[in-house]
């Protein structure tokens, strides 16, 4: 059992996050630029306690330029 | 082609890089960049710089250029005078799963249905830290929405409380006492989600 501890907190002005290396303070900055919405859903079919069918589905939400800029584009 | 930045009050300072361009709805100044920027992160830098000097700068949303003249003065005076702090809340990822995960095929999709099942206990615990640390700082608006591993959230602040928010946040005061992961929080930024939202075409 994972031990409990206070939530990890960190906090880095705007200047920090821009000119970081740092993945999270990235992620962050692209949490920013990118407004799009990543949807999955699953569906399991089971019968006494056995799994026999999984149907998993992911779809992709976001802006028609974005789309269209294709791979890469910010 | 220039680069749309957001608009400000007319006679506001403006930093290097920057012009106004024209003036719009009355008193306010559309604010563009001197050289096309390409990258967003770049248009991120600058539009920020503008917040920083500029009274009530209002940004334009990152992914367009073309806006309603009644809604953006609308959401102008609503937001131009705020900022945003942006918090991400990412989970830790166990090795516990890893080192036991079967290799037989009925095995596998348990093991990979429980392993779903967790991560959304984690995703509505994560979201419910949010809206708890949402509610004891009581911004004047929210909004939350998932990302890979975790949430993130956006909160509107006016400019005046920056001080006090700043210094919740780096005094860890709002300390959750749970295991899930880490919560990065930075700011203040211009309020680019808020602008985001109150000048999408369909908002």
């Amino acid at each position: 059992m994972a031990e409990r501890r206070p939530l990890d907190m960190v906090f880095a002005t705007p200047e920090d996050a821009l000119s970081a290396r740092d993945e999270r303070l990235v992620d962050l900055v692209d949490g920013l630029l990118d407004h799009g919405v990543v949807l999955h859903g699953e569906v399991w079919l089971t019968v006494a306690g056995i799994d026999l069918v999984y149907l998993g589905l992911s779809a992709v939400l976001t802006t028609a330029d974005k789309i269209q800029a294709g791979p890469g584009a910010a | 082609m220039t680069t749309l930045l957001g608009w400000t009050r007319s006679g506001g300072r403006l930093p290097p890089g920057c012009l106004a361009k024209r003036m719009v709805n009355g008193n306010l100044v559309e604010i563009v960049a001197v050289s096309e920027l390409s990258e967003l992160r770049a248009r991120l830098a600058l539009l920020q710089k503008c917040f920083r000097i500029s009274d009530g700068f209002l940004p334009a949303p990152l992914g367009h250029d073309a806006m309603c003249t009644d809604r953006m003065a609308a959401a102008f005076e609503r937001i131009g005078d705020c900022g945003q702090f942006s918090l991400h809340l990412h989970f830790v990822r166990s090795d516990e799963g890893a080192a036991t995960a079967p290799t037989t095929g009925r095995g596998f999709l348990r093991h990979r249905r429980q392993s779903n099942s967790d991560a959304r206990k984690a995703r509505t615990v994560g979201a419910e830290v949010l809206r708890d640390i949402s509610e004891r700082l009581k911004p004047r608006g929210q909004s939350l929405r998932p990302i890979g591993t975790g949430f993130a959230m956006d909160l509107l602040f006016p400019r005046g409380q920056e001080a006090s928010v700043r210094n919740l946040f780096s005094s860890g005061q709002l300390g959750v006492d749970i295991h899930l992961g880490q919560l990065v929080a930075s700011g203040l930024w211009a309020p680019v989600g808020f602008a985001a939202e109150a000048l999408a075409p369909d908002g």
